[in-house]
């Protein structure tokens, strides 16, 4: 067995579509019509092979009040990995991505945490190795 | 008024009795606006501290009761913000009532 695919709930799949692919950088994998939603996966770029995320639609009425609990502690859905989340961090900014924690690094790896516009809060993070810490 | 300033002090001693209080404060004074998700990670991250996310919301509620911290909205997210130095003069004040008079004046 092997994970092939990860989801997030989203609000609106071409709001979302348009978030995770022009801004976040993901690159399209599936994109079929299933009735009023759509079947709608993405990859990492450099990485069309490798683990899918889908973006379903929050339609489910008990989505909206676990979601919502989750983003009022600030906690957030999953985490990408990211080569420098300070860059990153700057990058997504320009753009106008909201964060909610600026990165904040600790022994061992760096992360923040943005709105991604669909009701989800995302963390980015960056491992960061002992041999290249000397911050 | 003295009695207000009295209940002030006498709530704001009473919930930092609570070391895990005072950590959350002591984390606070780094950077404001953390998400009780962040103030988690770095209680366990930095202090070793592994609290549960009830636990540490009835903290943070007591802290905001004591006037310690206050909390604003980003979005849909709450993110807490340290009050100490807005109590600043009420702690100071109580330090001088409680300074033995010869060494007032070694501020």
């Amino acid at each position: 067995m092997k994970v092939y695919i990860t989801s997030v709930m989203v609000d609106d799949q071409e709001k979302a579509f348009q978030f995770y692919t022009k801004v976040l950088g993901f690159q399209t994998k599936h994109d079929i019509p299933m009735g009023e939603h759509r079947w709608l996966t993405l990859t990492s770029p450099g990485d069309e092979d490798g683990v899918e995320l889908a973006l379903e639609p929050s339609a489910h009425p008990a989505v909206a009040p676990f979601r919502d609990a989750l983003v009022k502690d600030g906690i957030p859905w999953t985490s990408f990995l990211v080569d420098n989340v300070d860059a990153e961090h700057a990058r997504l900014e320009k753009l106008g991505v909201q964060f909610t924690q600026p990165p904040v690094t600790q022994p061992g790896y760096s992360t923040a945490v943005f709105d991604d516009t669909c009701g989800n809060l995302i963390q980015i993070i960056e491992m960061i190795s002992e041999t290249n810490s000397n911050s | 008024m003295l009695k207000e300033r009295g209940e002030l002090l006498a709530n704001m001693h009473q919930t930092l009795a609570d070391p895990t209080r005072r950590t959350i404060l002591e984390e606070l004074s780094r950077r404001g606006d953390q998400s009780l998700f962040e103030i988690m990670a770095r209680l366990v991250e930095r202090h070793q501290l592994s609290i549960s996310r009830q636990a540490i919301s009835k903290h943070l509620k007591a802290l905001e009761d004591a006037d310690l911290i206050e909390t604003v909205w980003s979005g849909r997210t709450k993110l807490h913000t340290s009050r100490i130095a807005n109590n600043k003069d009420l702690l100071i004040r109580w330090l001088e009532d409680i300074m033995p008079k010869e060494d007032r004046s070694k501020r």
